[in-house]
């Protein structure tokens, strides 16, 4: 993985990091500032002297100093990981100084009594507290002591510190005007710089807090008929004497390669429109918990109940029918989309589904194109298409060609849909692994290719959820065994190909995609 | 005078405290009690079995191995028993003829008991002849009562233990267990009509066969249809109070 990536995961798993610290802490912390805050605007005005109201100010302002070290604790505990590589590291680093350069400038505050704006004390406290925190970070979590940011949060805290004296010192009455301005504005310039990077970084956590919950809501009607129960007791179901938990940290996306059949005439009844339909149909589960990705492909001659509508669009109930019926059963576009994301998710037991995403098979060659081509090695005599499809030969598809080797099938031949399966799935696969690799040199690759395929796609995913699921994919992991297939049978149907599928290899497909084996005797995770 | 107040406090708590020890000690005595019932019961019944042996010629009626007419003496609400071999699950059915939920916590010596009684409601017959008989009993967290249904959950389990038997005075019938899952607490009688008409019947079949979530099972093999006599077993279920756990089993034998 790339310099790039590696900063994207750091900022990643510092945002993540925030969000493990409980809620509760930060509502604490924020009450215990606003205390001190207000304490240390009244006491101008209380009637008091002189001598305790200083005591009064120094006593807010260590108040202060204490939530901000608890928050720091907070931060070292849950937020910092181990620094990876120097890009980690790096990245840490940074935010550590801008973490204790604000300590310093508190520190300054409290001092702002005193005559003598003493460095030496804060530093050594900050360095003993530090040391502390480090310990305890590694006790707790068990890992390593992280020289690294102990030097970023010490130059941090210096820094911190010595700015105030040297905006004190452009602020003084002094002969050597110049200099001063020349001071404060060059002060002014860092400390603007500081909050614009802890701004930006406050922003991207936000965004990506918000995509993620934006990609976590299930849009599928098919209640599970159980809710999602909150207590470790209600959340399990048994299976061949093993206790099974449903995975909370997967997003699963449906993605369909729809396409217009104008040459088949449609000999089935009660279809709403013209002669649309999902050829391929994928479920794409990515599973945060282990940063693994699934591709299940599902053949659109499946054999499952879906919603039924007639020619004038209304719902007439639930029948057996092919499953890539359910797109077309809708208007082309959300509808219809939304209907083949209840089907899938029926078929597959009520597993959740988060979004979808349907292509016109079009819109593959622009795809194809923009990572460079995909190569595949030619599974399928196809020399009637392409006198380079010959089995065995390594070819770059390009273009049209990428096209063809993906949609094309030999209406003759029976059951000639898996066959064309088979050749979706490695193009798939070899499309992914070429994408993760031109990806990580090109990270505005995914945005462009989303607003180019605007016109040809329909989808639920806007561009910051698409931008935040690029970031996601380049950390995760894509194996050969990622691409499965729901197993089943073929049937010859009377008008058509019929695929009905094995209900027992589904069920243990669903167990191992979605499902997490708790183990027995009561271990959380 | 703060003192005080502390001392008036801590007198309080402590009566408190000591009712509440008192109430669990005594809820817990009780179960005690009627766990001991069922199993003198349950003793009694595997005695009657030894004593009983196979019909002879099939003029003569078969011999139930359940002492009815001492049961009945005890408690002429009783008029079944229920036993799922591999389970915990052989107590008497009972059946109160003025309140539908009395043995919700009453043991069948009528002693009060968080435990309660395997029971049906007056809408059933007590010869089992409606289309569904429903028998409710607590899914207690020692195992007793119907908390041996739970084993349900799991395929294998319900693979290898797919029979339940029913004695009455007159009758031995043999279930056959054909679906388990957690619905809502909707009542089933009142929900389904007692399947009185075809209609009702189709309907009920139709919802138990139609679940598709990775928690319910049903085995499409068994042969079941509107003419069927179904027994399901309902107890709760660890999501709460508006969920159920039901056990749905068919009639394949009835030996008079």
């Amino acid at each position: 993985m790339s310099r790039v990536t590696h900063i994207l995961t750091s900022l990643n798993e510092l945002s993540e990091g925030l969000l493990e610290i409980p809620g509760l802490m930060y509502v604490m912390l924020l009450v215990l500032a606003v205390i001190a805050f207000v304490m240390y605007r009244l006491t101008p005005r209380l009637k008091m002297g002189f001598e305790t109201k200083i005591r009064i100010r120094r006593m807010t302002a260590i108040l202060m100093i204490a939530v901000y070290m608890l928050f720091l604790l907070m931060l070292k505990l849950f937020v910092f990981p181990d620094a990876a590589n120097t890009e980690e590291m790096l990245v840490f680093g940074i935010a550590a100084f801008i973490l204790y350069f604000f300590l310093g400038r508190l520190f300054a505050w409290y001092e702002k009594g005193q005559k003598k704006a003493e460095v030496l004390q804060p530093l050594i406290a900050t360095l003993l507290f530090l040391t502390v925190t480090e310990a305890a970070k590694v006790l707790i979590r068990k890992s390593a002591f992280q020289l690294s940011f102990v030097g970023f949060a010490l130059l941090g805290l210096l820094l911190g510190c010595l700015f105030t004296k040297a905006w004190r010192y452009g602020g003084k009455k002094r002969k050597k005007r110049a200099n001063q301005i020349a001071v404060r504005i060059f002060l002014s310039i860092a400390y603007v710089l500081l909050i614009c990077v802890a701004g930006v970084f406050g922003t991207y956590h936000v965004l990506r807090t918000n995509g993620a919950a934006s990609m976590q809501k299930n849009i599928s009607s098919v209640e599970p008929d159980l809710p999602e129960a909150e207590e470790e007791e209600g959340n399990y179901i048994r299976h061949d004497g093993k206790l099974y938990r449903y995975n909370d940290a997967l997003t699963t996306i449906l993605f369909m390669g729809v396409d217009q059949h104008s040459d088949e005439i449609q000999a089935v009844e009660h279809v709403s429109n013209e002669s649309t339909q999902a050829d391929s149909i994928f479920l794409f589960v990515m599973n945060d918990l282990d940063k693994t990705c699934k591709l299940i492909g599902i053949s659109r001659d499946t054999m499952t109940e879906i919603k039924t509508y007639d020619y004038n669009g209304e719902y007439v109930g639930d029948d057996v029918n092919h499953l890539t019926l359910a797109y077309t059963f809708g208007d082309g576009k959300e509808k219809s989309c939304l209907n083949m994301v209840d089907a899938v998710s029926r078929l597959f037991h009520g597993m959740p589904i988060h979004s979808y995403v349907a292509l016109n098979m079009e819109a593959i060659k622009d795809i194809n194109d923009t990572v460079g081509g995909v190569e595949v090695n030619v599974l399928e005599d196809m020399t009637s298409v392409d006198s380079r499809f010959r089995v065995g030969n390594q070819v770059l598809l390009k273009g049209n060609a990428a096209l063809e080797y993906v949609q094309w099938r030999d209406s003759q031949e029976d059951f000639s849909n898996n066959k064309r399966m088979e050749r979706q799935k490695q193009y798939l696969m070899n499309f992914m692994r070429k994408a993760v690799s031109v990806v990580s040199t090109d990270l505005a690759l995914p945005s462009r290719l989303y607003q180019s395929l605007t016109g040809e796609m329909v989808t639920n995913i806007s561009l910051d959820d698409a931008v935040y699921l690029s970031t996601k994919m380049l950390s995760m992991n894509f194996a050969d065994d990622s691409i499965l297939q729901v197993e089943g049978e073929s049937v010859r149907g009377p008008h058509y190909d019929e695929f009905y599928v094995n209900e027992d290899a589904l069920y243990d497909l669903i167990l191992d995609v979605f499902y997490i084996e708790k183990p027995e005797g009561g271990a959380q995770e | 005078m703060k003192k005080k107040i502390w001392l008036v406090i801590s007198i309080i708590a402590f009566i408190c405290a000591m009712a509440i020890f008192v109430m669990l000690g005594i809820r817990h005595y009780r179960n005690l009690q009627a766990q001991k019932l069922y199993e003198e019961y349950a003793q009694k019944r595997q005695e009657n079995i030894h004593q009983t042996a196979a019909p002879e010629s099939s003029d003569a009626p078969v011999e139930i191995p359940v002492d009815f007419e001492s049961l009945q003496k005890d408690n002429p609400d009783i008029y079944a028993w229920i036993t799922i071999p591999g389970t915990e699950i052989d107590y008497p059915v009972v059946q109160s003829s003025t309140d539908n939920a009395y043995y919700l916590n009453h043991s069948v010596d009528y002693a009060e008991s968080s435990a309660g009684a395997i029971f049906t409601e007056n809408y059933n017959s007590r010869d089992f002849s409606d289309f569904l008989t429903v028998l409710y009993g607590h899914n207690m967290k020692s195992g007793a009562m119907f908390a041996g249904l739970r084993s349900y959950e799991d395929n294998s389990f319900f693979e290898s233990h797919r029979d339940v038997t029913i004695y009455t005075p007159d009758a031995i019938r043999k279930y056959r267990v054909f679906a388990a899952y957690v619905e809502d607490d909707r009542h089933l009688l009142y929900y389904y009509n007692q399947g009185q008409t075809p209609e009702d019947r189709r309907a009920f079949l139709d919802d138990a066969a139609a679940r598709r979530d990775m928690q319910s099972i049903y085995d499409a093999d068994v042969p079941v249809d509107e003419n069927s006599r179904i027994l399901t077993l309902s107890t709760c279920h660890r999501l709460g109070d508006h969920y159920r756990f039901l056990v749905h089993a068919c009639l394949v034998e009835e030996i008079k």
